[in-house]
C-alpha cells in the first residue's frame, strides 16, 4: 500500500484525528505525521553542477579583477581610489566612496599628504597631461602637458607644484624626474642627477615636503635628497631586502623612512637613511605585493588590489613617546603652509606632543565640549558664520583665553601692523584673525569719467557720497542711458553704521538715532531712483566673479584683492572715526579650559610668529607684517595666473588694515533667516514700513541677541 | 502588621532594573546641572550661590520667555485638553471609525517636524519677524495637530474598557448623557486625563524645535519662549544660566504637580 | 446627531492627514513646496532619484534603524517592568522617584547635555551607539505610561489573581498585561518614534559617521528634501501599519483555546461529510 494514495491518506488522517480528539491532543498531529512519511527525495545532479559553475565564475571574476587598472592614494582626510575607469573619494567620516570623475585613461596618481587634492596623469589624443582634482570635483591647478618621452611608472606629489615621477625613458629605465604641477614652460622637468648618484634603475621612491627618498633595488642603494634642489643630503647607504618605501619623519637631523621587507610575512621596517640601519617595528603583513602610503599621522599598508589593509599611527611606530595630543578644531580653514610651519615650530619645543586637526561642523558640539571641560578641543575656529556666538561673548564668559596676556605673543606684536581691532575686546586680544576680508568698492572708470566724477583717494564722507548720488540722479533724468550707482553689497552703509554702533562686549546697541534713520532714508532714496542693483538681482554671469561690474553700474561693493584696479574705500560718516572700515573673516581661539595651557599658549605663539605669518596669501590678506620683505618672492606661476599686484590698491588695502571693525550685520548677529531679512528691507524700500519702524525692529532684534 | 514591600523576588528585580538606569542617565546629570546653577561659569566653576537666579529673575528676556511659556502653554494646554476630550469621545462613540482613526491620529506625532513645517510655513507665511496673534496661532495649531492625537486615542481606549453595565444601569435609573459623563465616566478616566495632561505639558516644553523651524533663532517677542532663552544661553556657553533656568522650571513643575496631586487625592483618585 | 458626529470625525481625520498628503504630493514634483509659488509644478520622480543616489543619506537611515531598533528592544521591557514596579512597590521613596522622573521629562534637553556628555566620556561610552540607546532605554516616559495605564486596571483583578498565585509579577504578566496590549503597542510606536527622531543625543555623543537621518534631514535644503521627508516617515508608517494589522488579526482570531476548538470543529464537519458521501 503506497502512502501517497489519497484515500489511504484520508483514512489514516481520520483515525489519528479520532484518537487525537479523544485524547484532547495537538490539533495538527495528523498533518505532522503525514508530512514526515511522504517527504520527497531530491536529485543530486544539480548539486554537483552548482559548485562547478560557481568556481568557473569565480575564476573569471578574479582574472578580470586582476587585469583591471586599479590605483589608490591617501589624502589628508580621505582616500582616493581608481577602479574601472572611475575615480572615487572616501572622506574619513564617510562610510562609502563617491564617484568624483570618470576617466578610463588615468596612468598614475597621488594625493597631497596635507590636503585631499589629487594629482593624476591621464592620456589623451595629444599625449599625456598632469591634472589635479579636489574631492569636490574642481581642478586645483590649470594642468599641464607631460612629455611623451616618459613611460610613467609612478607619480608622487608632496604639495602643489612639487612632484616626482618615476619613469622609463629612451635614456634608461627607473629614472626620477622632478616636475612642476603648474606649467612646464616655467619650471622644466629636472632629472634627479647629482654627484654621487646615478639616476638609473630606481625601483621605488618616496617624497615628503622637503625630502626625496630613492632606492635602487638591484644594488640596494638608498639615497636621500632635498626636494627643491635635488641635492644629496648625505652619502647614499646600502640597504638590502626592501620592496617599497615611504617617507617617515625627521629626528635630530636624521631622516627616517618606512619600508616593507621582501620576506613573507613582510616586516614593516624603519630605516635610518644616514647609517642604513634597519629597525623592525614589530608589525607584519602576510599579504604579498603590498605597498605603503601615508597621510600626516598615519601609515597605511595598501594591498595589490589597492585596498587599505592595515594602518599604524606613525608616532607609535617611531617609538616616539607621545605624552598627549593637542587638537586644533577646524584648523583646515587656516592656510596649510602656515599651519604646517607652526606645527613644526611647535614640535621643536614639544616633540612629545602630537598636533591633531579635527573637523567639527556643528556649533553645539563645540559648545558642549568646551563647557564640559573635556580634552579634544584646545584651539578652535567656528565653521559657521553664526554671528550670535561671537568672540566677544566667549571672551566675556571666560571660554577663551586672553592672548595679550601671553608674553611671547606680546613680544612679536611690534612686528605687525595694528590689525587687532576686529579681534579685540576691552583692550585685550582674544583671537588670531585668519583672514581679513575688507569690504571695498570697485569703480567703473569709464562711467566715472562720463559723469565727471573724480575717484576719491583715501577717506571720503557720506555727504560726498550723497553729492555723487545727486549727480547720478541728475544724469539719469537727462540721459537715456541709465546709470546704477551701487551694486553688489548695496546695504553697505547700513552695515557700516550697525557695526560701529553695536558693542557686543558691553552688550549695547543704539540704532534709533537720526544718523541711522538718515542712512535708511538715503537707502530708500537710492531705491526709489533705481540706483541699486543688489546681489540677488545680478545675472549669474555678473554675480560669479566679484570683479565684474555690470556695464551700467558705477560702483560695485564687495570683497576685492590687491590685484584689482580702480578700487576705492567706502565712504565714512565721520573722518575722525578711528576704525570705520568693515572686515569679515574667521578667527582662531584658545580654549581657556584646555588641560595644557602652556602648550596651547605656545602653539598660538607659533601661529602668531612672523615666520608663520609670512607664509599667508599676501594677495588675499594684505601685508600684516610691517616688513614686506619677510613675505618673500611671489611664485611666478601665481603672478601669471592672477595678474600683477596693483600698487595703488595694495597701499590702500594695507592702510585700511589698520582701521578695521569687524562686520556685525544685524541680520547675521540676530541670525535672521536671509529671506526674512530681505523681505523686511524690501518692505522698507518699497515704503510699506517707515525707516523708523525698520530701525525699531532691528534695534529690538539686536537687543534680544545681546541682552539675554 | 506591616505589608511587605514586594510579594516576590520578581517584583523587586523590576525595580532594580529601572532604578540604576534612571539614576545614571537622568538623575545624576540633573544633579550635576543643579550644581552648575550655583557656579560662576562652566569654565571657572566658582561657587556664587544664588547669583545666577538673581540674574535670571532680573533679566527681561528670561521673564519674557517664562511669561510666554505660561501664557501660550496655558492656551495650548486648555485647547489641547478640550480637543483630546472631544476627539476621544467622538472616537469612543464610533468604534469602527476608531480603528481606522488610530493610525491617522498618531501620524502627526510620529513624523518628523522638519517634514511638516514646510506646510505650516506656506499656509501661515511664518517668518522670524512675524508678530502677534498669527504667530501664536501657527504655533498652537501645529502643537494641537501634532500632539492631541495620542491623548485622544488613550482616552477612547480607556472609555471602551469601562464596563458597559455601569452605563446601562445609570441610563435605566434615568441619568442623562451629561450626568453619566460627569458622575461615571469622568471619575474613571481621571487617571488617563492626568497622564494626558503630563504628556501635553511635556510635549509643549519640547516645542522649541518646531518654533525654531517656523520662526528662526530669534522670533518676535510674542512667541519668544523660555526654551529659546535656554537654547541661546547654551550656544553662548552660559551653561550656568541654562542650569539655573532648569532649576526654576523644575521647581515650578514640582509645585504644579504637588498641587495637582493634592487636588486629585482630595477627589479620591490616586495619582 | 450620530450622522453629524460621523461626518465631523471624517473631517477631523482628513485635516490630520492633509499636511501629510500635501507633503507626499510635493515629493513628486520638481520644485516642491515654495512659499513664493505655493503651487505644484509637473509631477516627476526626480526628488526620489536624487534621494536614492545620496549614499551618505542612505547610510544615515541605517544608523537611525540601528538606534531606534536597539532603543525599542531594550526600552520596552524596561518600560513594562519599570511601570509595574512604580505601581506595585510600597517603598517610601517611590513617589519621590516618580516625581523625579516627571521632572526629568519636562526639562529641555539642553539642561543636561553637558553633564551627560561628561558622564559618557567618563564611562567610556562616548562615540558608541550604546550611549544613545541607554539614554532612550531609560527614558522615563515608558515606565510612567505603563504606570498610568496600570492605574486604570481595577484592584479586584489583582486580588482575584492573588487567589491563584502569590507573585504580583506573574499576575501582571499572565493576566494584566494582555489587557494592556493596545496601550503597550502605542507605547512601542511612541518609543520607536522618539528614538527615530532623536537629534541632540546623537549630535553630542556620536561621531559624524554614526549620525542618524534625523540630523541629516535638517541639513537637506535641496531638491530631494520632500522625498527624504516622506522616506523618513515610512518606517514609522510601516510600524503603525503593522500594529494595526496585528491588532485586527488578533481580534479576528481570538484566544488560542478558541482557535483550537474552531479547527477541530471544522475537521469533524469535514469527516462527517466524507462519511456521508462514502455511505451514499
Amino acid at each position: 500500500m503506497k502512502m501517497n494514495d489519497q484515500n489511504v491518506r484520508n483514512q489514516i488522517t481520520r483515525a489519528i484525528d479520532e484518537a487525537n480528539w479523544d485524547l484532547n491532543g495537538c490539533p495538527f498531529l495528523a498533518e505532522k505525521i503525514m508530512e514526515e512519511n511522504t517527504s520527497q527525495t531530491h536529485t543530486l545532479s544539480r548539486k554537483k553542477l552548482i559548485p562547478m559553475i560557481s568556481l568557473a565564475l569565480l575564476l573569471i571574476v578574479v582574472t578580470a579583477f586582476a587585469l583591471m587598472n586599479r590605483q589608490s592614494a591617501v589624502g589628508a582626510y580621505g582616500f582616493w581610489s581608481y577602479e574601472d575607469g572611475r575615480l572615487m573619494f572616501q572622506g574619513e567620516n564617510d562610510q562609502t566612496s563617491r564617484i568624483v570623475l570618470e576617466d578610463d585613461r588615468i596612468l598614475a596618481m597621488d594625493a597631497e599628504t596635507k590636503s585631499d587634492t589629487l594629482y593624476y596623469i591621464t592620456r589623451d589624443t595629444e599625449g599625456m597631461q598632469l591634472l589635479s582634482i579636489t574631492p569636490g570635483g574642481y581642478a586645483a591647478t590649470p594642468g599641464r602637458r607631460i612629455n611623451s618621452k616618459y613611460n610613467i611608472q609612478e607619480l608622487r606629489v608632496s604639495e602643489m607644484a612639487n612632484g616626482y615621477i618615476l619613469a622609463d625613458t629612451s635614456t634608461g629605465s627607473g629614472q626620477l624626474y622632478q616636475i612642476a604641477g603648474m606649467d612646464e614652460s616655467l619650471t622644466p622637468d629636472m632629472p634627479l642627477v647629482t654627484d654621487g648618484w646615478q639616476n638609473q634603475g630606481i625601483t621605488t621612491f618616496a617624497i615628503d615636503q622637503d625630502t626625496v627618498y630613492a632606492y635602487r633595488g638591484e644594488t640596494g642603494d638608498l639615497a636621500v635628497f632635498t626636494a627643491y634642489d635635488r641635492k644629496l643630503k648625505h652619502s647614499p647607504v646600502t640597504v638590502h631586502g626592501i620592496t617599497c618605501l615611504e617617507a617617515g619623519y625627521q629626528e635630530n637631523g636624521v631622516d627616517y623612512a618606512f619600508a616593507l621587507s621582501d620576506q613573507s610575512p613582510a616586516q614593516l621596517l624603519l630605516i635610518n637613511t644616514k647609517t642604513g640601519e634597519k629597525m623592525d617595528t614589530g608589525e607584519r603583513t602576510a599579504m604579498a605585493g603590498c605597498r605603503l602610503d601615508r597621510d600626516q599621522h598615519t601609515l597605511y599598508v595598501i594591498s595589490d588590489s589597492e585596498k587599505r589593509v592595515v594602518s599604524f599611527r606613525i608616532s607609535q611606530l617611531s617609538g616616539k613617546k607621545t605624552l598627549h595630543d593637542l587638537t586644533i578644531v577646524n584648523g583646515d580653514i587656516l592656510e596649510d603652509a602656515c599651519l604646517q610651519a607652526a606645527i613644526r615650530m611647535f614640535n621643536e619645543k614639544y616633540p612629545d606632543v602630537e598636533v591633531f586637526l579635527r573637523y567639527v561642523d556643528d556649533d553645539r558640539i563645540i559648545a558642549t565640549e568646551l563647557m564640559a571641560g573635556e580634552t579634544g578641543i584646545d584651539l578652535f575656529m567656528y565653521r559657521s558664520n553664526a554671528e550670535y556666538i561671537t568672540g566677544e561673548m566667549l571672551f566675556r564668559n571666560g571660554a577663551i583665553r586672553d592672548l595679550s596676556a601671553i608674553p611671547e605673543i606680546l613680544a612679536v606684536l611690534p612686528e605687525y601692523r595694528n590689525i587687532w581691532n576686529p579681534v579685540s575686546a576691552g583692550g585685550k586680544i582674544y583671537g588670531l584673525p585668519i583672514n581679513q576680508n575688507i569690504s571695498l568698492w570697485k569703480v567703473n572708470q569709464e562711467l566715472a569719467e562720463r559723469i565727471g566724477w573724480e575717484l576719491p583717494r583715501g577717506c571720503w564722507t557720506i555727504e560726498e557720497f550723497e553729492q555723487l548720488m545727486d549727480r547720478v540722479i541728475e544724469w539719469n533724468e537727462t540721459h537715456e542711458d541709465q546709470i546704477i550707482l551701487l551694486c553688489g553689497e548695496t546695504e553697505y552703509l547700513m552695515s557700516q553704521y550697525e557695526s560701529t554702533h553695536i558693542d557686543i562686549y558691553a552688550g549695547t546697541v543704539n540704532l534709533r538715532t537720526d544718523e541711522y534713520i538718515h542712512l535708511l532714508e538715503l537707502q530708500k532714496k537710492m531705491a526709489d531712483h533705481h540706483l541699486l542693483l543688489s546681489r540677488r538681482d545680478l545675472r549669474p554671469d555678473q554675480s560669479i566673479k566679484e570683479s565684474i561690474i555690470p556695464q551700467n553700474a558705477l560702483i560695485r561693493s564687495g570683497l576685492y584683492r590687491i590685484d584689482e584696479e580702480n578700487i576705492i574705500l567706502p565712504p565714512v560718516p565721520d573722518p575722525a572715526e578711528s576704525n570705520p572700515w568693515l572686515a569679515t573673516g574667521w578667527c582662531m581661539y584658545v580654549n581657556a579650559n584646555s588641560p595644557w595651557p602652556e602648550e596651547t599658549a605656545y602653539m598660538m605663539t607659533c601661529l602668531f610668529s612672523p615666520d608663520v605669518m609670512s607664509r599667508r596669501s599676501y594677495r588675499d590678506n594684505g601685508q600684516w607684517l610691517k616688513d614686506k620683505s619677510r613675505y618673500g618672492e611671489e611664485d611666478p606661476a601665481l603672478t601669471m595666473m592672477e595678474g600683477e599686484l596693483n600698487p595703488e590698491t595694495e597701499a590702500l588695502y594695507n592702510d585700511a588694515l589698520e582701521h578695521l571693525t569687524r562686520s556685525k550685520r544685524i541680520n547675521m548677529l540676530a541670525d535672521l533667516p536671509y529671506a526674512d531679512w530681505v523681505d523686511l528691507l524690501e518692505s522698507m524700500l518699497m515704503g510699506q514700513i517707515s525707516p523708523e519702524e525698520y530701525a525699531r525692529i532691528m534695534q529690538g532684534k539686536t537687543e534680544m541677541t545681546l541682552g539675554e | 502588621m506591616k505589608k511587605p514591600a514586594f510579594r516576590s523576588r520578581g517584583a523587586g528585580l523590576a525595580g532594580w532594573i529601572l532604578i540604576p538606569g534612571i539614576l545614571a542617565c537622568y538623575f545624576l546629570p540633573l544633579t550635576m546641572t543643579f550644581g552648575y546653577a550655583t557656579m560662576n561659569t562652566a569654565f571657572d566653576r566658582q561657587f556664587v550661590g544664588l547669583e545666577n537666579f538673581r540674574y535670571l529673575l532680573s533679566n527681561r528676556y528670561f521673564i519674557l520667555g517664562a511669561g510666554n511659556l505660561l501664557s501660550i502653554g496655558a492656551e495650548s494646554f486648555t485647547l489641547g485638553m478640550a480637543t483630546m476630550l472631544g476627539l476621544g469621545f467622538l472616537l469612543y462613540s464610533h468604534p469602527r471609525l476608531m480603528r481606522r482613526g488610530i493610525g491617522i491620529l498618531l501620524l502627526p506625532m510620529l513624523i518628523p517636524s522638519v517634514s511638516a513645517i514646510n506646510i505650516w510655513k506656506v499656509v501661515f507665511h511664518t517668518n522670524t519677524l512675524m508678530p502677534g496673534a498669527n504667530a501664536r496661532l501657527a504655533l498652537i495649531t501645529l502643537f494641537l495637530w501634532q500632539h492631541t492625537g495620542i491623548g485622544a486615542i488613550l482616552l477612547a481606549l480607556v472609555l471602551r474598557n469601562l464596563p458597559g453595565e455601569m452605563l446601562d444601569a445609570a441610563a435605566l435609573e434615568g441619568a442623562g448623557r451629561l450626568r453619566i459623563f460627569f458622575h461615571i465616566q469622568l471619575p474613571n478616566i481621571l487617571g488617563v486625563l492626568a497622564m494626558d495632561s503630563i504628556l501635553l505639558i511635556m510635549f509643549f516644553l519640547r516645542i522649541f524645535k518646531e518654533s525654531y523651524l517656523l520662526f528662526g533663532q530669534y522670533p518676535s517677542e510674542d512667541v519668544y519662549l523660555l526654551q529659546h532663552y535656554m537654547n541661546h544661553q547654551y550656544l553662548k556657553m552660559n551653561f550656568q544660566h541654562v542650569a539655573a533656568s532648569a532649576v526654576l522650571l523644575a521647581l515650578f513643575a514640582c509645585v504644579g504637580y504637588l498641587a495637582l496631586y493634592r487636588l486629585i487625592r482630595r477627589e479620591g483618585i490616586l495619582v | 446627531m450620530k450622522r453629524i458626529s460621523v461626518v465631523l470625525l471624517h473631517v477631523i481625520f482628513f485635516l490630520f492627514l492633509l499636511p501629510l498628503l500635501i507633503l507626499a504630493v510635493a515629493s513628486f514634483t520638481e520644485d516642491g513646496l515654495s512659499q513664493d509659488q505655493g503651487v505644484f509644478s509637473r509631477l516627476t520622480f526626480q526628488q526620489y532619484r536624487v534621494f536614492f543616489q545620496n549614499q551618505e543619506l542612505l547610510l544615515r537611515f541605517r544608523n537611525s534603524a540601528l538606534l531606534a531598533g536597539g532603543s525599542l528592544l531594550a526600552g520596552l521591557p524596561v518600560a513594562i517592568l519599570g511601570g509595574f514596579w512604580l505601581n506595585k512597590s510600597h517603598c517610601r521613596f517611590v513617589a519621590f522617584f516618580r516625581l523625579g522622573m516627571m521632572v526629568s521629562l519636562l526639562l529641555p534637553v539642553q539642561s543636561v547635555m553637558v553633564p551627560v556628555f561628561r558622564f559618557a566620556r567618563w564611562t567610556g561610552l562616548y562615540g558608541r551607539p550604546l550611549a544613545v540607546i541607554l539614554m532612550q532605554t531609560f527614558l522615563p516616559l515608558g515606565p510612567l505610561t505603563i504606570f498610568f495605564l496600570l492605574r486604570t486596571i481595577p484592584e479586584e483583578q489583582w486580588e482575584a489573581g492573588l487567589l491563584d498565585c502569590k507573585s504580583y509579577l506573574r499576575i501582571f504578566i499572565r493576566a494584566i498585561l494582555p489587557q494592556m496590549i493596545p496601550g503597550v503597542m502605542i507605547l512601542c510606536l511612541f518609543l520607536f518614534a522618539e528614538a527615530w527622531n532623536l537629534v541632540e543625543w546623537p549630535l553630542i555623543l556620536l561621531p559624524e559617521d554614526m549620525w542618524p537621518a534625523s540630523l541629516a534631514l535638517n541639513d537637506i535644503n535641496g531638491q530631494e528634501s520632500h522625498a527624504a521627508s516622506v522616506c523618513y516617515c515610512l518606517p514609522i508608517l510601516a510600524a503603525s501599519g503593522l500594529m494595526a494589522v496585528g491588532g485586527r488579526k488578533k481580534r479576528n482570531e481570538g484566544s488560542p483555546l478558541r482557535k483550537k476548538r474552531v479547527f477541530l470543529d471544522k475537521r469533524r464537519k469535514k469527516r462527517d461529510n466524507t462519511e456521508q458521501r462514502l455511505g451514499a
